[in-house]
C-alpha cells in the first residue's frame, strides 16, 4: 500500500481539525494497490450506525463513478497517546475487511502529526485480530509505503498554515449540503 | 470592529469549546491589564482563559490567569478545580487527582470537581470507574442533562447501546425541544436496530427543524427500511401508507435541497441523488 501525499495529508488535516475528539474516515485505491485519495467522515457519534450507512454507500458510489475502491479505514484517537485501534473502528474496519480481504486500518499517531516521522500506524487483519503492521513505513516492512518521503515534513507545514479549516467531513456535509466532503478539492 | 469582551461573553453563554479564539481575544486583553476594567467580569474571563490556554498548550497564559484568580480569590475551590486542570494537562494526572479528591472531602457536592474527577478517570483509560463516578453523581444531580449527556458518550464508547439510550431519555426528558438529542436518540435507536422508534425520532427532529437534512437522511433511511421488511403486525407500528407518505416526503425535500443551484458540489450532489434513488 503505497500512500500519495493527498492520502497522507488529509487524514492529519481531518484530525487537527478536531483536536479534543476523535475522528474517522475511509481510504481510497485505484487500479494498483496505490492509496491515492482519504475521505474523511465523522467527527462526533462515531459508534453510532444510521449515517455511517448513508456515507459508506454513497462513498462507494462515488468510488464506481471515479475507478476507485475502498482499501482502508482510518482513526485518530482523542488522547494523544492512544494508538490502540477502537472497538468501534474494529467493527468498522471488520466490515470492510469482509468485502474486501486487502483492507487496512490505520491509527494516527497524534505525536507524530507536527514531525519529520511517518504519523500513521497500520493494523492488518491477521488470525482474526486487528495487529499492528510492525515496523510499517520502514525497510523491514515493504506492506506500507509513501510515495514522497518528505510528506511528513510537507504536511507539518500545511498543517501549521492552517490547511485543516478547509477540510469538510460527512457530519459538515450534513450540518451543510454545500461542504465538499467526497472530493475536497481543496486539497486537489 | 470586533468587541472582545462581548464575544468572550458570547462563548461562555452558549459553552462553545473554541479555545483557540477565546485566548487570541483574551491573550491581549490580559497581558495588557484591560481585562481589569470588566469589573466582575474581568475574573470570569480570567477562568474562561485559563481553561482555553489548558486547552491549546499556552502554559504561560494559563499559569498568569490562575494566579491572578488565586491572589483574588484564596482557597477557593474553584480555583482549586482550575490547579487541578493544569496538572491535568501536564499529564500529572494523580496530583490532579488528589486536589479534586481534597474538595471533595470538603464538600461531597462539589459539582465541579466531581466532574473533574469523571473526566479524570476517563482521561486515564478507566471508563468503567468514570461511569462509576458519573452514575452516582447523577444519582444525586439526575437534573443535570449535561450530566446525562456525558454519561450517554461514556457508555457509547463502550458500545453499551442500551445504558446509552437510556441516558438519552433521561436527556429528553430534562429538554424535549432540543431537535439534536431527539437526533442523538434516533441515532441510538437505529444503532440497536429498533428502526420503529428511530424513525419516529427522525420525524420529531424534522418538526422541531424544518428541512434538517441529518433528519431527513434519517426518515428515509428508516422508512424505505420498513417498507422493504415484512409489514409489523404490531397495532403501534406506523402503516404502510404512512411509511409510504414520509419516504416521500423525505425524498422530496432532499431532492429539492440537494438540487438548489450552489447548493452542493458536485460530486456529493451526484453521490446523494444517486442514493436517494436506490434507496
Amino acid at each position: 500500500m503505497k500512500f500519495t501525499h493527498k492520502a497522507y495529508l488529509k487524514p492529519l488535516a481531518h484530525a487537527t481539525k478536531y483536536p479534543t475528539g476523535s475522528v474517522n474516515g475511509v481510504f481510497l485505491a485505484d487500479s494498483s494497490s496505490n492509496v491515492v485519495d482519504a475521505v474523511p467522515l465523522f467527527h462526533f457519534w462515531s459508534a453510532l450506525t444510521p449515517m455511517l450507512e448513508v456515507a459508506m454507500t454513497q462513498v462507494e458510489l462515488y468510488c464506481k463513478a471515479n475507478g476507485l475502491r475502498i482499501i482502508g479505514y482510518y482513526e485518530a484517537n482523542e488522547r494523544l497517546e492512544d494508538e490502540a485501534l477502537s472497538l468501534v473502528s474494529q467493527k468498522i474496519a471488520s466490515q470492510i475487511h469482509h468485502t474486501n480481504p486487502e483492507a487496512f486500518a490505520v491509527v494516527i499517531k497524534n505525536r507524530n502529526i507536527n514531525s519529520d516521522s511517518v504519523a500513521f500506524l497500520p493494523y492488518q487483519f491477521k488470525e482474526g485480530q486487528w495487529r499492528v503492521s510492525k515496523d510499517a513505513f520502514s525497510e523491514k516492512n515493504a506492506a506500507f509505503s509513501l510515495e514522497n518521503s518528505s510528506s511528513p515534513t510537507v504536511a507539518a507545514k500545511a498543517l501549521q498554515g492552517g490547511v485543516s479549516s478547509k477540510i469538510a467531513d460527512f457530519d459538515n456535509h450534513l450540518e451543510d449540503i454545500k461542504a465538499d466532503w467526497l472530493a475536497n478539492k481543496a486539497f486537489a | 470592529m470586533v468587541n472582545p469582551a462581548k464575544v468572550l461573553q458570547d462563548l461562555r453563554a452558549s459553552a462553545e469549546r473554541k479555545p483557540d479564539v477565546v485566548v487570541s481575544l483574551g491573550k491581549p486583553l490580559i497581558e495588557s491589564g484591560a481585562v481589569l476594567k470588566l469589573d466582575a467580569d474581568a475574573w470570569l474571563v480570567y477562568e474562561q482563559v485559563a481553561i482555553a490556554a489548558l486547552d491549546v498548550g499556552d502554559d504561560g497564559l494559563a499559569y498568569k490567569c490562575i494566579n491572578a484568580l488565586e491572589t483574588k480569590f484564596p482557597g477557593s475551590a474553584r480555583v482549586r478545580r482550575l490547579q487541578g486542570m493544569q496538572l491535568e494537562a501536564v499529564g500529572k494526572l494523580a496530583e490532579a487527582g488528589q486536589i479534586y479528591k481534597a474538595i471533595l472531602e470538603e464538600d461531597e457536592t462539589n459539582v465541579l470537581a466531581s466532574k473533574r474527577q469523571v473526566m479524570l478517570l476517563r482521561a486515564m483509560g478507566l471508563p468503567s470507574d468514570a461511569i462509576a463516578a458519573l452514575v452516582k453523581y447523577l444519582d444525586i444531580n439526575y437534573t443535570d442533562f449535561e450530566g446525562w449527556l456525558q454519561l450517554a458518550d461514556l457508555y457509547l464508547e463502550e458500545l453499551m447501546y442500551s445504558q446509552a439510550a437510556f441516558c438519552m431519555e433521561e436527556v429528553l426528558m430534562l429538554q424535549p425541544q432540543n431537535h439534536i438529542f431527539h437526533l442523538k436518540y434516533a441515532e441510538i435507536l437505529y444503532t440497536q436496530d429498533n428502526i420503529q422508534l428511530a424513525l419516529k425520532q427522525y420525524c420529531r427532529v424534522v418538526e422541531l427543524c424544518k428541512d434538517h437534512v441529518r433528519g431527513l437522511y434519517g426518515i428515509k433511511l428508516c422508512a424505505s427500511r420498513l417498507l422493504k421488511a415484512t409489514p409489523s403486525k404490531d397495532a403501534a407500528a406506523t402503516s404502510q401508507e404512512d411509511l409510504e407518505a414520509m419516504d416521500l416526503l423525505a425524498t422530496e425535500r432532499l431532492v429539492v435541497l440537494y438540487g438548489a443551484p450552489g447548493a452542493a458540489a458536485e460530486s456529493s450532489k451526484v453521490a446523494a441523488t444517486k442514493w436517494i434513488e436506490t434507496q
